[in-house]
């Protein structure tokens, strides 16, 4: 009895082992401060996720081909305290970001920030970005 | 300038033996920067930077050259060394950039302008860096404005001297 107890825990323990994690990570580890990128694209899904927030948008490169960027902000509590809702990116919109190129060269950004069509222009970092307080 | 330099720059000058430009009244910006957070501007540095500066600079400057060296956690470091007359030259250190850059002297201001591109999956990236660089004792200053894709930002950033 014991002994099955035993490989049942250990089965558990490698099954939630191999469950995959989104980690948080610093700016440096993943993204490239020599590559800053401007994206002007429709978005396509938001993600109000920990530990970083993401907006997916489509982007037409200069050969007409239509990539989808993955867009990493901060955590959505530093994107409330700095103004953001849920709502404020609706699929379909048409947004210009700011921000820093993935080191793996993949459609992968870190976003500063976020224009709007009507304007309004929302910081995507977390603190120190230049972002109100 | 004591009674021996006075005699062989005189002698220097008689028999017209070329002698280096004074550099007195030009700032150095030679030295080992240390980025200061708590001086430089919010969004310099860190997660979400809207500009990113460099963590240190190391910088040795000659009447008519500055080399100089740009170096980041975890990023690859930029040199470049500079001709004080303007021209421009290669940049170097980022891994899969073309980086061209020139260096003045204008006043009390060191201004280094360059232009940085790579490819992505958006297509070729160009960024304009100008970046206005000012000295006063151990303390540098750096305002530097960056542009890519018609947005420009410009954001300033402080510097302390560790080692000359």
């Amino acid at each position: 009895m014991r002994t099955k107890l035993a490989v049942v825990v250990v089965g558990i323990g490698m099954v939630l082992a191999a469950v995959p994690v989104v980690t948080h990570h610093s700016f440096a580890a993943e993204f490239d401060g020599n590559k800053p990128i401007t994206l002007r694209g429709t978005i396509t899904a938001m993600l109000w996720s920990n530990p970083h927030g993401h907006v997916y948008i489509d982007v037409k490169g200069p050969d007409g081909k239509v990539v989808n960027w993955e867009i990493e902000f901060a955590a959505p509590s530093a994107l409330y305290r700095r103004g953001w809702r849920k709502t404020d990116l609706p699929v379909g919109v048409e947004v210009t970001v700011q921000g820093f190129l993935a080191k793996d060269g993949t459609p992968t950004a870190n976003a500063t920030t976020v224009k709007l069509p009507d304007g309004r222009e929302l910081f995507a970092g977390s603190s120190g970005t230049g972002a109100p307080r | 300038m004591n009674r021996m330099s006075v005699m062989t720059l005189t002698a220097a000058l008689a028999l017209g033996i070329p002698v280096p430009a004074p550099t007195q009244g030009k700032p150095n910006f030679s030295g080992r920067w240390s980025y200061n957070q708590a001086l430089s501007s919010p969004g310099t540095f860190g997660n979400n930077p809207l500009v990113s500066f460099p963590s240190e600079l190391l910088i040795k400057q000659t009447p008519a050259e500055l080399h100089w060296q740009a170096s980041s956690v975890r990023q690859d470091a930029i040199a470049a060394i500079f001709k004080l007359d303007g021209s421009e030259v290669t940049m170097t250190g980022a891994s899969e950039m073309t980086m061209r850059g020139k260096a003045i002297l204008e006043g009390d201001k060191l201004v280094i302008t360059s232009k940085r591109s790579y490819s992505s999956p958006a297509g070729d990236i160009t960024t304009d860096f100008k970046e206005v660089y000012g000295v006063a004792g151990d303390v540098l200053t750096i305002e530097k404005t960056q542009t890519t894709g018609g947005i420009s930002s410009t954001l300033k950033a402080v510097y302390n001297k560790t080692t000359s």
